[in-house]
């Protein structure tokens, strides 16, 4: 403390610097010049190719789904069926196309559900007074407690097994994850300084939250939300392994699996594909996650 | 003539009901320069923040701020957003945290100019920059694009200075507006401060533990010490030997340190 008081002092008037040049540090700022951090280019390659055979799927597959051809059974890989054949003769690569699409509709839609849900609850939980806070909370570690699974159950129970059930499940039980991230981050930026500025300089409960909140928790929540369409995935392909997703004829990769676990000595393409699938979409949504970060954060950026 | 701000027996109790501030009272006239100095948790920051109803949750004031006769403490939210910032405005210590990361400096001085002056577009850009060059920012363009984090701690400050006096307000809270910079940016950033001050005719408020700082640019002073204000006195009486022993103190320590002098306030 008493060290500063020499910094003031009229000596230092007279020695003062005339204005110190402009941006010095930390300028050369190159615009355009940004590279796309890597993690964004590969995700968005892997979702990209999930999402285009996924739409695809929806004007062609090479077979119908419930077409069992001639009845060549648990077949490997030939010209006829690239992916091989199933124990009732369906091709498999047909199945996964159909597969892709479902995969990403259920990650998109629960994403949504989850997003809206869970960043309402989340902004009102982190930006009110303490008894809404609290009472929010309470909900949503009810809602983190409650097994996925048994959720899902209860919601098929009700609404009947198909993809909107499944959507549901995840969607409800993601935004339990989302609501915490988001009030924890909106009571961190309402406790920055420029959030007193703001309201130093006049801005209201509404322009400060959309003009600082939002922005500043965004990144973040679009990493969680990223995640979460990974998870999804991997949700969606363990509800329809144990039966709880999209009935047949509707191909999805947790049943694929499923079907093809008894037959997996046989042919293992049956098991692997679909496990690649998975994979692959939960990998790309992860990465895409990272990447989009890096993107939104300029703090991340590599212009530094 | 009355007082265009004054405070008048204020004290901020917490919800345990401590008492961080006890009847703290000042006044500053139109133009006014005043500096309040008091070591760490003497209250002198909680003073400013209480004046515009900052104050931290569970923390209640009472006493009266009254800037022109009107009681700041018991306007309605609505009302009182609309002196933040127009008729008193704020600089804070740190300027990195007290502007938003994630905004370009430029929208963050456009934001009162919208709010209080309802400029927009391009108006807003070019009193922007405007303000920009009032505070000596240089290199305009290239600054108002830029964002916090890409600027040195003199500039920031600077634009912390341009978001203040971008509504012409009358009175400006400056809490340790040079803590955080170093040594010659110190310097620039309070000569600034002082031209800003002849140039606008705003009333400053100048919180700080720098006893030469207000020697140097205000014209009164306020001595606090644990809550309560010490001493009101013309900052040259302060300089020449204080009423008050604590006064005596302070400047005691700072001419030890520093090269104090005998004699204060502005040239």
């Amino acid at each position: 403390m008493t060290g500063e008081l020499t910094t003031t002092t009229p000596v230092a008037r007279g020695v003062e610097a005339p204005a110190a040049p402009p941006g010095t540090p930390g300028g050369a700022r190159v615009r355009g010049a940004r590279r796309l951090p890597p993690s964004l280019v590969a995700g968005a390659v892997l979702v990209g190719v999930v999402a285009l055979v996924g739409l695809v799927s929806l004007f062609w597959t090479p077979y119908a789904l419930d077409d069992t051809g001639t009845g060549e059974r648990l077949a490997g890989p030939s010209a006829a069926h690239w992916g091989g054949t199933d124990r009732l003769g369906r091709d498999l690569l047909s199945q996964l196309m159909t597969g892709a699409g479902n995969a990403l509709v259920v990650a998109v839609a629960s994403m949504l559900v989850a997003g809206v849900l869970g960043v309402a609850v989340g902004v009102l939980a982190g930006a009110t007074r303490r008894w809404v806070d609290v009472t929010l909370l309470s909900a949503v570690d009810l809602l983190i407690a409650f097994p996925t699974l048994l959720l899902a159950m209860l919601i098929v129970t009700v609404r009947g097994a198909s993809l909107s059930s499944a959507i549901w499940a995840i969607g409800i039980s993601g935004s339990a994850v989302i609501a915490r991230v988001t009030r924890v981050n909106v009571a961190r930026v309402l406790r920055e300084d420029y959030v007193t500025a703001a309201h130093a300089a006049g801005t209201g409960w509404w322009g400060t939250v959309t003009r600082h909140v939002v922005p500043n928790v965004w990144p973040t929540l679009l990493v969680q939300l990223m995640l979460l369409g990974g998870g999804a995935v991997l949700a969606e392909a363990s509800l329809s392994y144990l039966g709880l997703g999209a009935p047949p004829p509707n191909a999805s990769w947790g049943r694929l699996l499923q079907e093809a676990q008894s037959t997996m000595l046989v042919q293992p393409w049956g098991a692997i594909l679909p496990g690649v699938a998975i994979v692959v979409a939960v990998l790309g949504l992860n990465l895409l996650g990272d990447g989009v970060r890096e993107r939104t954060d300029p703090s991340l950026r590599g212009d530094r | 003539m009355t007082a265009l701000l004054s405070v008048e027996d204020l004290t901020v109790t917490t919800s345990t009901g401590r008492r961080i501030l006890d009847g703290v009272s000042w006044s500053l006239d139109a133009g006014g320069r005043l500096g309040v100095v008091g070591e760490s948790g003497s209250g002198k920051s909680m003073t400013a923040l209480a004046v515009l109803g900052l104050l931290p949750e569970g923390m209640r004031a009472s006493g009266r701020v009254l800037l022109d006769g009107e009681d700041l403490l018991t306007l309605p939210p609505r009302r009182l957003a609309r002196v933040r910032g127009a008729q008193v405005a704020m600089v804070f210590q740190e300027p990195l945290t007290a502007l938003d990361p994630l905004m370009p400096v430029g929208r963050q001085i456009t934001g009162p100019l919208r709010l209080h002056r309802g400029l927009r577009g391009a108006a807003a850009r070019d009193e922007a920059a405007r303000l920009a060059r009032l505070v000596h920012l240089d290199d305009t363009e290239r600054i108002l694009g830029s964002y916090p984090w890409q600027l040195s701690g003199g500039q920031r400050q600077r634009v912390a200075l341009a978001m203040a006096l971008a509504c012409e307000p009358r009175v400006l809270l400056a809490d340790e507006p040079t803590t955080a910079l170093d040594v010659t940016v110190q310097a620039e950033v309070l000569d600034l401060l002082d031209d800003l001050v002849d140039r606008t005719g705003v009333a400053l408020v100048l919180v700080t533990h720098d006893l030469p700082v207000v020697a140097r640019v205000a014209r009164d002073l306020v001595v606090m010490r644990d809550g309560r204000v010490v001493e009101h006195t013309p900052v040259a009486a302060a300089l020449a030997g204080g009423r008050a022993a604590y006064t005596r103190e302070l400047v005691g320590a700072a001419r030890a340190v520093t090269g104090l002098p005998t004699t204060g306030g502005p040239r």
